[in-house]
């Protein structure tokens, strides 16, 4: 019985997952670097006393970013390194398999690191949350990680065919992240101060934005992997 | 005949040209508060008009690119992207020109703005991803990232629009109404640098089509 | 009942920048069959299989399987580069085990064969880091294998293998020859040994010779 599209992105997940328990060091090194970002801002930003509740989620994102164009930059590039990347095109016949296999993973490395890294930033700031809602806080995580993942996943499979890609994969990143950047800081900062209404617009435009950019790189990826 | 047509567009701006600044700076009246400064205006929108057009030519020709894989229309999204830089790097700069005196700032964050600055980002990345020699694999991805950065131009223009709603600024570049000789000569400076942009294209194309020969030429000469 | 199948290659060519790589390509091969490949450096051969194994697009001519362009499903086509294209992490087990579920294979008895004719059961367990290039590239042999292909592409399979390991490539050569269309680059056709194949030799890109050899 020939695997569908779906049994394959999950078989490809799954191996990824484990190949990453199995080594770890990308994973933790990702985790440290987040950790360090989040130090830097508490300590840097406690000097200039501001109102940490409106301040936490702009420093917050943009750790997140930070941490993502180092968390980013294996998926693909780590089947280039062990010569697998062919026998995964061969194997897995559509490449759309591929880019959604790998999206899933480089998602879920975001998710991770966000999970430690959130509470600690939380906590370094010493952020009031008076009137925290966590629902749509845990929503803008989610909905930009997705962005960023589906982004980076795309930008990975380019950079890693051409020389010079690890600086070539943030300086490409950066200009496309920029609306889903503005977004997702606006709708965290909603979510720490509790003015839920105001920002539903930009749920809307994050969901707008995962949407397209996750649909466009899967019409493009046969492109993106030809041959 | 190739070469007639060169000329007769260089000519035609050399005429052009000096006529655009003649309508600038004679025909169109000095504005009345903001006075001789205002005249920056003509440059600056006709600038971010042409860089906006030439993102849609770097688009359009990246899609015909994946479809024919022909080294003209690569060059053609190439040199559009460099001259579409210069034009938007001429209207960064002509804005706080302008801006310093009537908003008493360089810079805020206005979403044509914000726009603007973004796609000079991704002309900057793009170029940077299309340096380095033509291979097959840099060729081909520079035309999928012409095509997504396209894509990203209206997400951009939207957020920042609301972004500005949400946080609004005490100056804005609303209500600049224009009188019929100031929107004449807008047009014509339009126009002109229109033809002016479709005069240095196909001349940027000729440049980077020999650069490949040469290329090629020395890569044979060492086989 | 064997089925035969085809691979009918007519006047490939190849072109990268302005520079011909394969020029007017032709040959025939079917199951049954074993085609060598053969040429100095740089006369193509690798980029011919990877135009065959559909990782390359071609710029002219037609790779014909069973009389249909691109016939044959990348999935029924094996791949074994002089690169292993193994997972480091992984233990050898879990290696042969992604492939094959890759392939839709998902039986424990087709693994313990493969690795036992790979000699490979004893390790099972240890991940393919550590392994030795000969014994990496015996576990890429049954990584193509576990997925039954209909086409099999070696690209100098020989390469790190020991006396032992290269007995076992050419047995296994042997034992698909009544179902898989096998294609061999290499520049050691002496390493075939006994084994009866058409060569075809490549010179700048164009086939110098197409020749039988054996009995």
């Amino acid at each position: 019985m020939a695997p569908n599209f779906w049994n394959k992105v999950f078989l490809i997940f799954k191996k990824d997952l484990k190949d990453e328990i199995r080594t770890l060091s990308h994973l933790l090194g990702t985790l440290v670097f987040g950790l360090m970002l989040v130090f830097t801002f508490s300590y840097a930003l406690q000097l200039a006393d501001l109102e940490t509740s409106r301040v936490f989620s702009a420093a917050l994102w943009v750790s997140i970013y930070f941490s993502a164009s180092l968390a980013l930059q294996r998926a693909f590039a780590k089947e280039v390194e062990s010569g697998t990347l062919e026998a995964l095109l061969m194997g897995s016949g559509d490449r759309g398999v591929l880019f959604v296999a790998k999206f899933l993973y480089s998602l879920s490395l975001l998710l991770i690191v966000e999970l430690v890294v959130v509470p600690l930033m939380w906590v370094f700031m010493g952020v009031t949350g008076h009137n925290l809602h966590l629902g749509l806080l845990v929503a803008s995580l989610f909905l930009g990680s997705w962005g960023l993942a589906a982004i980076g996943t795309m930008l990975n499979g380019m950079t890693t065919q051409l020389p010079g890609s690890r600086l070539l994969f943030p300086l490409l990143m950066f200009p496309l992240l920029i609306p889903l950047l503005m977004g997702a800081v606006l709708t965290s900062q909603g979510a720490v101060l509790g003015e839920t209404q105001s920002v539903m617009g930009w749920v809307y435009l994050l969901l707008a934005f995962d949407l397209i950019f996750t649909v466009v790189p899967l019409l493009l990826f046969d492109y993106v992997l030809e041959g | 005949m190739k070469l007639g047509r060169w000329q007769l567009l260089f000519w035609t701006l050399v005429v052009l040209v000096p006529s655009n600044l003649y309508v600038i700076f004679y025909y169109a009246p000095v504005e009345r508060t903001m006075g001789i400064v205002q005249k920056v205006f003509y440059f600056h929108v006709a600038a971010a008009w042409i860089g906006l057009l030439a993102f849609c030519v770097v688009c359009g020709a990246s899609i015909a690119y994946l479809w024919t894989r022909s080294d003209r229309v690569n060059h053609l999204a190439l040199a559009s992207a460099e001259i579409g830089t210069v034009f938007i790097s001429g209207t960064l700069l002509t804005g706080p020109l302008w801006a310093y005196p009537i908003w008493n700032t360089w810079w805020t964050w206005d979403p044509r703005l914000t726009t603007t600055l973004v796609l000079w980002f991704m002309y900057v990345a793009y170029m940077v991803l299309q340096s380095g020699g033509e291979t097959e694999a840099r060729k081909r991805l520079s035309a999928i990232y012409g095509i997504i950065a396209f894509v990203n131009v209206p997400l951009v223009f939207f957020s920042a629009r609301w972004w500005r709603s949400i946080h609004p600024v005490v100056v804005t570049s609303e209500g600049i109404g224009l009188d019929g000789k100031m929107k004449a000569a807008m047009f014509v400076s339009l126009a002109v640098f229109s033809v002016l942009y479709t005069y240095l294209v196909p001349l940027r194309m000729k440049s980077l089509a020999l650069r490949s020969k040469v290329r090629q030429l020395k890569a044979d000469l060492l086989n | 009942m064997v089925t035969t199948d085809t691979l009918d290659v007519k006047k490939l060519h190849k072109q990268i920048g302005a520079k011909w790589i394969l020029k007017d390509i032709s040959f025939e091969t079917a199951t049954g069959d074993l085609l060598v490949i053969t040429g100095s450096n740089g006369t193509g051969k690798t980029t011919l299989l990877r135009i065959l194994a559909g990782l390359l697009p071609k710029t002219g001519g037609q790779v014909l399987y069973n009389g249909a362009e691109y016939g044959l499903e990348r999935g029924a086509i094996g791949y074994v580069s002089h690169k292993p294209m193994l997972y480091e992490t992984l233990s050898v087990c879990d290696n042969l085990r992604f492939f094959g579920r890759l392939y839709g294979i998902n039986s424990k008895v087709t693994e313990e064969e493969l690795l036992r004719m790979v000699d490979l059961w004893p390790y099972r367990y240890e991940p393919v880091s550590i392994l030795s290039r000969g014994m990496q590239q015996r576990l890429a042999l049954a990584r193509v294998l576990i997925a039954q292909p209909r086409m099999i592409l070696y690209d100098e399979p020989f390469t790190s293998l020991d006396q032992e390991g290269q007995g076992l490539l050419r047995a296994i050569l042997e034992e698909n020859r009544p179902r898989t269309i096998q294609l061999v680059v290499t520049h050691e056709p002496g390493l075939l040994g006994e084994l009866s194949y058409t060569e075809l030799r490549l010179k700048d890109g164009q086939v110098e010779q197409g020749e039988f050899h054996g009995t």
